[in-house]
Parts: C-alpha cells; structure tokens; sequence
C-alpha cells in the first residue's frame, strides 16, 4: 500500500529555563493510505508536540517528515500552502479551535476560500460538508459559544474534511467530549473513514476508543516510541513495561 | 433580569452616543452657529456678566464666550479625536506586530516604550511641546509621543495571549497567511478592548490638550480653544468668574460624556455578555 506519511528520526527539544528537555526523542514511524494509527501514553510524553510537528505549527529540532513523498519542514509561501491542503488536525478543544467572533461557517469555509474556490463554491461544499458530519446546515451561522462540545468537535471534522486532505491528525479529539458524545465522534471518524477513504492519525490516551477506531498503535513514553502493534495484540500481550502499566490503568 | 440590565446598557449606550453625536454636530458646524464673531473684539462691552445679550458674558476684550466656547469645541474635540484615532492606529500596529513576532523587535520596541512610560506623561509633553513650539499640531505630537505605548502595550499583551490559541493554529492549517491571520482572526479579538481604551482615552486627551494650551503649549490665542480661554481667565477668577467658569464647564461636560460613553461601550462590548441565539 502506498504510504502517505513518515516520520523519521524525529527529535524536539524544548528550553525550560535553559534546562533542555527532550520531547519527542527519534522517533520514527509511517502511515499507509487509508489507515488509521494511533499514538497513545500519558499526558507529558511527547503526544501533542509530536501533532504539532507534523502539522508543522512547531519544527522540529532534528529529522525528516515526508508527507506524501515530499519533504515539507520549514516550507514558506506557496509550498507551505500546498502543505495544508494535504493535512488537517482536529483539536481536542472544540470550542477553542473556532474563531469566537467567526460563525461555524465561515471556519469551515476559510481553507476553500484560501485555496481558491469562489464563495458560493465554498458554501454549498460546506453545507455538503455539514450534512456528512450530520449536523443540520443552520449550524452553519451559529457561532462557537452557541453550541454543544460536540456539535463543534463534528464542525471542526467537516472543516477538516473541507480540502479533501490525505491525512487528518486527530490531537485528543475525544478528550474533552463526554463518554456517549465520544462514542457518535468515533463512530462518524469510523464511517468517515470507510466512506472516503481517510488516513488517520488519532492521538489518544484512551485506549478503549483506540481499540475501537484504529489498525495499529504506537505507545509513547517520555518522548519514545516503546510498542507497536494491532491494538488487540498490544492489549492483550504488552511486551514493554510501561505499555502494561497503562493498559492496567485503563482497564482495571 | 441579565436581559433587562443589558436593555439598560444599550439604552444608555443610544443616548450617550446622540449626546456626543450633537456635540461633534455643534463643534463640526461651530462656523454657522455662532451667535457673534468669536474673535471681534469690542472694548465697550469687556468683562459683562451673563445676560440675555450675551448668554455666558464676555472676555476682557469683549468678545462673546458662548460663541468661543463654541468654536473651541471644535478645536479641542476634533484635535483630541485626531489624537486618539492616530495613536489608536499607531499603536495597536506597533502592538500587533510585536506580540506576533516577538523576539529582538519587540525587545528593541518595548523598550522605547518603556522610556516614554518612565517618564510622567505630561511633564514630557510639556518638553517636547517646548522644544517643538507652540501650535496646536505640536501639541498633538507631543501627546501621541507619550501616549502610544498604551496601546501598542495593551493590543501587545493580547496578542501574545491570543496567537497561541487553537484557532490560530486552526487558521494556519486553513492556510491564511500571517497577514490574513492578524486581520481576520486577531484584530477582530483585540478591537473591543482596543476602542474601549480609545474612547476612554478621547475624555483624557480633550484635558491634556486644554493642558497644554493652558499652559501657553498648544493653540495659540486669539485662536478660541478652552484650554488657552480658562489660562486667559484666570487672573480674573475673583472679579469675571464666568469667564473662566465657560469654557471649563465645557471641558468638564465634554470629558464626562466621553467617559461615561467609554464606560458603556465596555459594558455593551464586553463579549462573555453575548447570549445565546442572540
């Protein structure tokens, strides 16, 4: 299968007070088309920093992403922008990742209109895009603080979708969401991802909804990779100690 | 009960701004509404007290107060609006841009803001001012040197607030660029608290304008300006009151109106009030 991402040798180092500290230490993996992988471990183990490189919001210090076969870290102009129409990210908190003085629709529609579409081309995709996520097209002029956690985390996924991109990097879409909310998101990533095609990044500390969603996992410890493998096989029979700890932790 | 406090609000916000709406009226159209020439003299007629000829008196050379307090206002009020609109502007640019992109700029930036804060405001007006020379226009420099740090300062701090939420990471991924990203995501955020502090400001600068023209630093007489009629009026407090009393009155309804309506535009603009569905 062809392969949409990989990560090699990735490396983020942070200054706290001049004190370094490795975030995210060599790490290396890929994504094939139509995949979904997971990054799960605890909060402070290089999870977050790991999306942020990969959408290219922080660079990395260290190490090459290749998305689509090309290379795109430090990309300026043009190229960044052709970056963008490849990746897409879907934040944990719904609500912070809309502009509150922008409506729902005008979010979703600010990358077609970036990338050339005309206005009305922009707004019948995006009421397209509103009925794939479910949600009703007067959605559209509500603004953030006008609706539920999870009506917004479906918007920022029709945003996501907007640019029909290759990979979409979910950073704790689910978090903040509560348990039978979390279970529609999934369930939509799930179908979205049979209908279209999508390949997923999906960053989680809960491995129950990993399980549910995802082919393959990566556990992350301290800025490593430390396991990988279907996520039965890692829930059932964790070779690193850690990942047994966390699977303990889950389910008890 | 939220609702009917913020009915208030509103309606307060209506009349306060067709109060001050009137006053930039009368001062745009201060010209035609004169009753007298605001700077014919007439010897005959000095120092008269207010009577139904002239409704606020006259000065030492005779002219009618009424019509200087008049055509002052437009000097005072358009000279503090052009003030505060350029700083407002000057600022905020300046503000935006270092908190954006931090660094050796907003080190560099920041710290010449800092001196002009160190310093008290009006004592260094008065020096540039001074070195400048008179002249309404001097004046306004003089004001805009220590008044920009305010807003580049204010609309700073925002904006280092602001570009490490995820809705600017979200724009990014959209693809605007930081341009779009500063027009259309974070000017739209910063500009309530932004025009609050500005309209705030216009009471604050009408007095430090009238300041600086009491003082001999800003218009220059016979121009009719409030500041320069209360400095011609006070060696005569004791005897001609009204002739200081005028244009000081003018001041005081003036800033107090601006104030209030600055006030109440921070009720009204302040957005954890906006309801749902509203």
């Amino acid at each position: 299968m062809e392969t949409i991402l990989e990560v090699k040798n990735v490396t983020k180092v942070f200054y706290k007070n001049k004190v370094p500290f490795t975030a995210v230490d060599q790490i290396s993996f890929c994504i094939k088309k139509g995949e979904c992988v997971a990054i799960v471990g605890e909060s402070g183990s290089g999870k977050t920093t790991t999306a942020k490189i990969l959408t290219q919001l922080i660079h990395p210090d260290a190490g090459n992403v290749f998305l689509d076969g090309i290379e795109y870290i430090f990309a300026k102009g043009k190229l960044r922008k052709e970056f963008y129409t490849k990746i897409q990210m879907v934040f944990q908190m719904p609500q912070d990742s809309f502009d509150p003085r922008r409506s729902l629709g005008d979010g979703i529609m600010e990358s077609m209109r970036n990338h050339g579409m005309t206005k009305k081309e922009a707004q019948k995709r995006m009421i397209e895009l509103l009925q794939m996520v479910e949600l009703a097209p007067e959605y559209a002029k509500r603004y953030p603080h006008q609706v539920s956690g999870g009506q917004c985390q479906r918007a920022a996924i029709a945003r996501a979708l907007a640019i029909a991109p290759k990979l979409i990097v979910c950073d704790e879409a689910t978090s903040a969401l509560d348990v039978t909310v979390q279970a529609q998101i999934v369930t939509l990533l799930k179908k979205l991802k049979q209908e279209m095609g999508l390949s997923l990044l999906f960053i989680s500390h809960d491995l129950g909804v990993v399980q549910n969603l995802c082919d393959r996992v990566l556990v992350m410890y301290q800025g490593k990779i430390v396991e990988e493998g279907t996520p039965d096989c890692i829930i059932q029979n964790p070779k690193d100690d850690y990942t047994k700890k966390l699977i303990e932790s889950v389910f008890l | 009960m939220q609702k009917q406090v913020r009915n208030n609000t509103k309606l307060k916000l209506i009349v306060l701004f067709i109060f001050v709406l009137g006053l930039l009226i009368v001062a745009a159209l201060a010209s035609y509404l004169v009753p007298y020439d605001p700077y014919e003299q007439d010897l005959n007629n000095a120092l008269q007290p207010p009577d139904r000829v002239h409704i606020l008196g006259t000065d030492r050379y005779g002219r009618d107060l009424l019509s200087r307090v008049i055509m002052g206002a437009q000097t005072t009020i358009y000279s503090a609006l052009f003030l505060v609109a350029f700083i407002t502007v000057i600022g905020t640019a300046i503000g935006m841009v270092c908190g954006y992109y931090g660094g050796i700029l907003d080190s560099v930036v920041m710290r010449i803001a800092d001196i002009f804060l160190a310093f008290p405001g009006m004592v260094f007006a008065i020096a540039v001012a001074g070195v400048t020379g008179g002249g309404i226009l001097n004046a306004i420099i003089a004001l805009a040197c220590i008044s920009w740090p305010k807003f580049a300062r204010l609309s700073r701090s925002q904006v280092i607030m602001m570009k490490n939420m995820d809705y600017i990471a979200a724009a990014r991924l959209a693809g605007s660029s930081t341009g779009a990203i500063m027009i259309r995501h974070i000017l739209p955020n910063i500009i309530g608290s932004v025009l609050i502090t500005a309209v705030l400001d216009i009471g604050t600068m009408i007095m430090e304008l009238a300041g600086l023209s009491f003082l001999g630093l800003g218009a220059a007489s016979p121009t009719a300006e409030w500041g320069s009629m209360m400095s011609n009026g006070r060696s005569m407090i004791q005897t001609a009151p009204w002739v200081i009393l005028a244009p000081g009155a003018a001041i005081f309804i003036t800033v107090v109106l601006f104030n209030l309506l600055g006030d109440t535009v921070r009720d009204v603009l302040d957005p954890k009030q906006k309801k749902v569905n509203g």
